[in-house]
């Protein structure tokens, strides 16, 4: 009963959090309800071990990020892309001009891979540090930062792409 | 590595921040989830008897709704026939029996898994379906006792249902007994059953007393009878009156317990109260709570008793009145067991017009604190659930619904008309059942929306 409390309590507190990250990672409302869903049911059998950890939160959501890793892995819905090249950096003048359209960027997350999509939000949405988010991605440090650096890279090129409405 | 004050990374923070609002408010989510997770596996490996949990079928007041033949383990003494006598074991007169023949039960029906607004009808083979009371083991695994249309003839015969997927019902055979609206309960007369696990059931009304241990194809009968009874953690806690008719006066209400599957009961207590109406028996984890009401009809004190047990019923003591006496008395009316020492209680104000309210305890019924607004004077008869996850309250006015300890609810839209049954086998899974007995509502996302069958 205790676990079982334990579990409700966590859920009706935090699934609205739990579900904007998934909608950023996923960027489907259904997808990242059954995300967030299959995530949590999947942790209830060893809830007592997700309550003994320091930071609950912090368990549940590398949960869901690695469910969103490996779903997408399985089911390969989403692909790599590969750059051999991060663009040259473009005066940040003109790219804070061409961000006005918010929906470009949400655009330009599509093209990221999984990983540095999950590394992208964690670190500037839940502004989690580089450790944190290494931790929830259950990676090196390092290995955060250059999926954040070659996200953003990812991002400004696509900004460069995007022809302007104007 | 980023830079600080990067105008790329300050617009993704924006845009993130912004798409976030559009995410699902998921609203239903997490009872969803909970329902999943529950539904999962079974956690607890132990069979359904073992478990040290959640016992809280709340049971419908007898008073006038017993005519409707929703009747469970609350029986009103009053109502008891005082011309009838109990035959001893074994005299049952097969011909006044009104049991069904075994009903059709090939290719029974599904309800729909999406919530439907108009009641799904669930064949059983029988018409005129009237529910008496339900029991489940687990979420899913349940019985239930009503009546129906005889299949040859005129008139009206016992029937019992079973299901193991909690809304598929497929009658069953093996009654050996009557039921209110049967042969006017002609003896052997039950109102009421439980089963304590798969096999081992109760089948009892005050005078007559029934097991099975074959999931409810035959039943034994033993001696006595049973106001309420409830099976938890391996045990039994069965309530008696003696004579079971001769209330108002001395009732000797007695506890008895025993080992699932026995016939020998021990007797643990014997309360002192005398013009007892109504017995309730609710169970959460070791704790036990035995409820006598009294009739408020008259114009003497009518004020409720409570008693508790901390080791499934083999000692009790007393907490008199738990509802706060205020300007007029109050009297306790329902009550409902959670786990770690949680109860629930539904006071009603007796004529001053102020209404019924719930109190709650989190030390095993030692004391109570009053809860929220009050409902509507009779509105309500019938409580349910833990404080600590969902609670329901329902009767004459529909079912209402809190999940913050009762600070606050509201009535749920789903389910209408008066209820007479309403009880929750976990937090998510519950059900209610009309005051008719027509009709089986089920929630499995701790009673926010619910889903009605009618069987028949």
């Amino acid at each position: 009963m205790l676990r079982e409390v334990g579990f409700a309590g966590f859920v009706r507190e935090n699934t609205p959090a739990l579900l904007r990250t998934a909608y950023l990672l996923t960027g489907n409302g259904g997808s990242a309800e059954e995300l967030v869903q299959d995530t949590l049911v999947r942790l209830y059998p060893k809830w007592d071990r997700v309550a003994a950890a320091d930071v609950p939160l912090a368990y549940v959501r590398r949960s869901l990020t690695n469910a969103y890793i490996n779903q997408n892995r399985r089911g390969a819905s989403r692909r790599e892309f590969a750059y051999e090249d991060v663009p040259e950096r473009v005066d940040p003048r003109d790219v804070l001009n061409q961000l006005a359209d918010r929906d470009e960027i949400w655009a330009g997350l599509k093209l990221l891979s999984d990983r540095q999509r999950a590394a992208l939000v964690l670190r500037f949405f839940e502004d989690l540090s580089d450790e944190q988010t290494a931790a929830a991605l259950d990676c090196r440090v390092g290995t955060v930062r250059s999926l954040i650096s070659r996200g953003l890279a990812i991002l400004r090129e696509h900004m460069t792409e995007v022809p302007r409405h104007d | 590595m980023t830079e600080p004050n990067d105008p790329l990374t300050d617009a993704l923070r924006e845009s993130l921040r912004r798409h976030a609002a559009d995410a699902p408010a998921g609203d239903s989510l997490a009872e969803r989830i909970m329902s999943a997770a529950s539904a999962q596996q079974p956690r607890d490996p132990r069979p359904a008897a073992d478990r040290r949990g959640w016992r809280t079928w709340t049971l419908p007041l007898i008073a006038a709704g017993a005519v409707a033949g929703v009747v469970a383990a609350v029986v009103g003494i009053e109502n008891f026939r005082p011309e009838a006598s109990h035959n001893p074991p074994g005299n049952a007169t097969p011909s006044a029996l009104g049991t069904l023949p075994t009903a059709p039960t090939s290719n029974p029906a599904t309800l729909p898994v999406t919530p439907s607004e108009t009641a799904s009808t669930v064949p059983s083979g029988l018409t005129g379906v009237r529910i008496a009371d339900l029991t489940f083991v687990g979420d899913n695994d349940g019985w239930a006792l009503g009546s129906a249309d005889c299949v040859s003839g005129p008139g009206r015969c016992t029937a019992m249902w079973r299901t193991t997927d909690g809304h598929t019902w497929a009658s069953m055979p093996g009654a050996q007994f009557n039921v209110p609206g049967v042969k006017a309960c002609a003896d052997p007369c039950v109102q009421s059953i439980r089963f304590a696990n798969d096999q081992t059931g109760y089948a009892f009304g005050p005078e007559a007393f029934f097991m099975t241990e074959d999931g409810g194809r035959s039943w034994a009968e033993q001696s006595g009878g049973a106001l309420a009874l409830e099976t938890l953690d391996n045990n039994v806690i069965r309530v008696t009156a003696n004579p079971p008719s001769g209330c108002p006066g001395p009732c000797n209400i007695t506890a008895s317990t025993s080992a699932i599957g026995s016939d020998s009961w021990t007797k643990a207590f014997e309360a002192p109260d005398v013009g007892i109406t109504t017995a309730v028996l609710a169970r959460g984890d070791a704790n036990a709570y035995l409820l006598l009401e009294r009739n408020t009809a008259g114009g003497g004190d009518a004020r409720s008793t409570l008693y508790r047990s901390a080791d499934d019923g083999h000692t009790w003591v007393s907490s008199g009145e738990p509802c706060p006496q205020l300007t007029n008395e109050d009297d306790s009316i329902a009550i409902a067991a959670g786990g770690g020492g949680r109860a629930t209680v539904l006071c009603q104000d007796r004529g001053s017009g102020r209404g019924a309210f719930v109190i709650t305890s989190d030390d095993a019924g030692a004391t109570f604190t009053r809860r929220g607004a009050a409902l509507d004077s009779g509105a309500v008869s019938l409580i349910a659930g833990d404080p600590n996850t969902v609670l329901v309250a329902a009767g004459a006015r529909g079912l209402a619904r809190s999940t913050d300890g009762w600070a606050t609810w509201r009535w749920v839209s789903d389910v209408s008309g008066e209820i007479g049954f309403v009880g929750f086998e976990s937090e998510t899974v519950g059900r209610a059942v009309s005051a008719d007995g027509t009709t089986i509502w089920t929630t499995r996302d701790g009673g926010a929306t619910w889903r009605p069958a009618i069987i028949g």
